[in-house]
């Protein structure tokens, strides 16, 4: 299991931003945490550092969110 | 709790302090908590010049996690998708591990006595014929050894990095500019700037993290005008409120027609301009230092480059260079330049580095944070161990060349060597030394062995087929390869020498802002894999053992002479002893000798081992401490900035005044013609680092962008009948490949020209770039030649 840290710069566009925050809570391979201003903390997890590159690769494509930061990354198994 | 969640909280907590750092500009720097048994050091990214810190998590010998280093002022915690992998470049399955010896073609395993004896051989047989080729990529350690031992072993300068290839241009305007090398400015430009202005360069894909940066002003609702300067729309041009294309070569004529355009409405900075700058013309045959010129003469000249004539000879309509002039003409903003290869892989390199600072210099902006010209680098330790250390065929360290008397007499004290040992005479700048390599002894190839370390010739030179290949099919030539992995380089060498890469050895890097940067090992090389530095060095002694009159200094010391604590001898020729002392840090205090003449002074190595790195000037404060420099030049800032404002105490005028240059516009030496119509540029891609010998081998990385393509305009496609993924045929005077056609990627080419990148060892573009180079910096131009494409199969 791959888990990576990262930072979600959101829409400052407030319907925008709740909806990309409801789709984000929704999925069940990340954990969020408290927004600053517009910055989401978050937790991803994946099978396979591939999986997870994918997965940050998604979230930077998801509606209301403009950007994402990698901060850290656990190869797990992959290492 | 169990692993997993304990895993999970910490990655909360490092993502929530990101998140408030960067949202609230909170700089606690907090740090990745220790977890699970693994333990953390700070080290420098192993790939591009932007030098991010990371932190590397280690377990059980081996990196298992990488973060961003918080407090790191370059990345400030943030990584790029490079970085965030580069714990993986240490585990591609293929890792060399034994080094390998060509028999009857074939490469076989041998042992490390037999390969330093091979080497030895070579050396000894041949010195004048034997050369060193490396990189950007050594640490400033192994750079200094290798010079070291050509230039005051071996004698014969034969000695040149694969840096002659990406940011040669940008020292020799620098030197021409400001009679000594490197930006003033640094990348606390990018948070002060209301101006970036790209001149060729496309730092969304290749300086991400500095990019970043700069977008990340505009998300906290500052204002920063971003212009793009360029031959193809590029991811950053998205970013950008304008962007500006221009004719391949057509920035010489863009940046004259700035200066004309500062000129004719007076918008120019007559104080600066009187108070810091002389003006200059080049002469024929090219020097970097020229000939003088007056302002009147520097109008005269500027006055044909008119809007009119810009537009005819870049393309670029009077309105958006009267907006660029409009920019500079403005002292109430602050305006940085950034430039890479652009500028840098150019038949007139120094000349479009001359003129950018030419405008900033004409315009007065300089010398405020954020008003600064600022040359990128591609490789992480280019400025470090290649601009610095002076691993260049003409140099010596800190500034120093090997034609100048004094030079040699200041190395030869430092290096404790007889008078007159230094040659006086450079070795081959790069092209020069492959080419020799690639010709027959008898008709002038006098290079007959090169050893190249930490980079891949054989897919990153140009015009391959010319300056490589040949060598491999000539009796009496030798290829000595160290590198990580079976690059192209290494599997067609005759000797080949296992390396241990990045945290697997003690390492010094320096960046594109002057930051010298230090770590330490932190987990074993596999199998036989030993540092680069070291290998230097056991040849040194090999030679040495042999009888080599110059591995002695003038008291019959062995050149690497290295001590313990007690200052007892340790020979660190043994690779069982390599590591009883410190070599880095021992080699790093000898080089630092060399590098006050010309003001870089370096702190000692201690002091590098406490910080995220210093950017030199690094000056002793009465207190003891170390306090680095961020804005040269600058009396506000520089300490050896003292007599006014703005102080070029490197003034190649001997008035610490800067030079501003008149250059022409000049064709490029191949431009498209009806035999082979369109423009060729090469480039990087985002995923990948230069010819892809440690990105390739990251699955993530490889599975985002698996293999080269030909970037084209679809009215061009059409015309030729060629469909989105087809394969085509690309090919130029000098070879050819075979490339799927990319339609609607991430860049955009203009009618009339390609884009290919040449991160791909199977699909080699340089087979069809040219070799053709600046007159002064010896950097050949990979952005512009000539070549036709057609549809497989097609006549």
């Amino acid at each position: 299991m791959v888990t990576s840290a990262l930072v979600l710069t959101l829409t400052p566009h407030p319907v925008e931003r709740l909806r990309a925050l409801a789709r984000l809570a929704a999925d069940p391979r990340l954990e969020l945490g408290e927004p600053v201003k517009d910055r989401l903390p978050v937790v991803a997890e994946a099978a396979s550092a591939a999986d997870g590159a994918a997965l940050c690769d998604a979230l930077g494509a998801h509606e209301g969110v403009l950007r994402v930061d990698v901060v850290a990354i656990d190869f797990g198994e992959d290492a | 709790m169990d692993r997993r969640d304990f895993i999970k909280a910490t990655a909360m907590a490092t993502a929530a302090a990101a998140a408030a750092r960067l949202a609230l500009h909170d700089d606690a720097g907090a740090q990745p908590r220790v977890a699970d048994g693994v333990t953390w050091d700070k080290a420098p990214c192993r790939f591009c010049g932007t030098g991010c810190h990371v932190q590397v998590g280690v377990k059980g010998g081996k990196v298992v996690a990488i973060a961003g280093d918080q407090k790191a002022d370059v990345n400030k915690g943030l990584l790029c998708v490079k970085g965030y992998h580069v714990g993986l470049a240490l585990y591609g399955k293929d890792r060399l591990t034994r080094p390998l010896l060509r028999r009857n073609g074939k490469l076989e395993p041998i042992t490390w006595e037999q390969a330093l004896d091979v080497v030895a051989d070579r050396v000894m047989a041949n010195p004048a014929g034997f050369a060193i080729y490396g990189s950007g990529q050594w640490t400033i350690p192994e750079g200094y050894a290798a010079q070291k031992l050509i230039k005051a072993g071996i004698g014969n300068n034969q000695i040149d990095p694969n840096a002659r290839l990406c940011m040669a241009s940008a020292v020799t305007g620098f030197l021409s500019t400001y009679g000594v090398d490197e930006p003033a400015g640094c990348y606390d430009d990018l948070d002060h700037c209301d101006v970036v202005l790209m001149w060729g360069n496309n730092p969304a894909e290749m300086h991400p993290v500095l990019f970043s940066r700069i977008i990340d002003r505009r998300s906290r609702g500052e204002k920063v005008v971003l212009v793009d300067l360029t031959t193809r729309r590029t991811r950053t041009s998205g970013f950008c409120d304008r962007t500006i294309l221009f004719e391949p070569q057509g920035d010489l004529a863009i940046a004259n027609g700035i200066a004309h355009l500062l000129l004719e409405r007076g918008t120019w900075d007559r104080g600066f301009v009187e108070a810091f700058c002389n003006f200059r013309k080049p002469t024929s045959p090219p020097t970097l230092d020229g000939q003088a010129m007056t302002f009147d003469e520097y109008r005269r000249e500027m006055a044909a480059y008119t809007p009119a004539r810009v537009q005819e000879l870049a393309g670029v309509a009077p309105a958006d260079l009267a907006y660029l002039a409009d920019l500079f003409g403005n002292r109430a903003l602050r305006i940085t330049s950034l430039w890479c290869m652009g500028m840098n892989q150019h038949t007139r390199g120094t000349a479009i580095n001359d003129l950018v600072h030419g405008i900033h210099l004409l315009s007065g902006h300089f010398g405020k944070p954020g008003d600064a010209p600022t040359s990128l680098t591609g490789q992480p330790s280019a400025c470090g161990t290649v601009r610095e250390v002076g691993t260049l065929a003409h140099a010596l360290p800190g500034g120093r060349v090997v034609a100048k008397e004094d030079h040699r007499q200041e190395a030869e004290a430092i290096w404790n060597l007889p008078p007159g040992r230094i040659s006086a005479k450079p070795g081959y700048h790069t092209v020069e030394m492959w080419r020799r390599f690639s010709t027959p002894k008898e008709q002038g190839g006098d290079i007959d062995t090169i050893w190249v370390q930490v980079t891949n010739p054989a897919r990153s030179l140009p015009n391959i087929n010319e300056l490589f290949l040949p060598s491999r099919k000539l009796p009496g030539k030798f290829l000595i390869v160290s590198d990580v992995y079976p690059t192209a380089t290494a599997m067609a060498a005759d000797l080949v020498l296992p390396s241990a890469m990045w945290v697997e050895k003690n390492g010094m890097f320096g960046n594109s802002e002057r930051r010298t940067q230090q770590w330490f090992r932190m987990v074993p090389p596999p199998g036989e894999a030993r540092d680069d530095c070291w290998q230097t060095i056991a040849v040194a002694r090999r030679l040495h053992d042999r009888g080599h009159p110059g591995l002695k200094d003038k008291d019959g010391r062995f050149l690497f002479h290295v001590v313990d604590a007690r200052g007892a001898a340790v020979p660190v020729w043994d690779w069982r002893r390599y590591y009883d002392v410190n070599v880095d840090e021992q080699l790093f205090e000898e080089y630092r000798k060399f590098t006050r003449k010309k003001h870089k002074d370096l702190a000692p190595y201690q002091e590098y081992v406490k910080t995220r790195g210093m950017r030199w000037p690094v000056v002793e404060q009465p207190d003891g401490s170390w306090r680095e420099t961020k804005f040269r030049f600058a009396r506000f800032d520089d300490p050896y900035a003292t007599k006014a404002d703005i102080q070029f105490y490197h003034s190649v005028t001997k008035d610490d005044r800067a030079l501003v240059w008149f250059h022409p516009w000049e064709a490029a030496p191949e431009t498209p013609d009806k035999d082979y119509p369109l423009w060729l540029c090469t480039g990087r891609v985002l995923e990948h680092w230069h010819t892809g010998t440690m990105t390739m081998r990251i699955p993530q990385l490889q599975r985002a962008m698996p293999q080269a393509y030909c970037e084209m305009n679809r009215a061009d496609a059409r015309a030729l009948g060629v469909h989105d993924g087809e394969v085509v045929v690309i090919e130029s005077r000098r070879g050819k490949l075979e490339l799927p056609v990319w339609l609607g990627g991430r860049g955009e080419p203009p009618r009339g020209s390609v884009f290919v990148p040449f991160f791909d060892e199977t699909l080699a573009i340089n087979l069809a770039t040219l070799d053709a180079h600046d007159p002064l910096s010896k950097q050949p131009d990979y952005k512009k030649c000539a070549v036709r494409v057609r549809r497989r199969g097609a006549a």
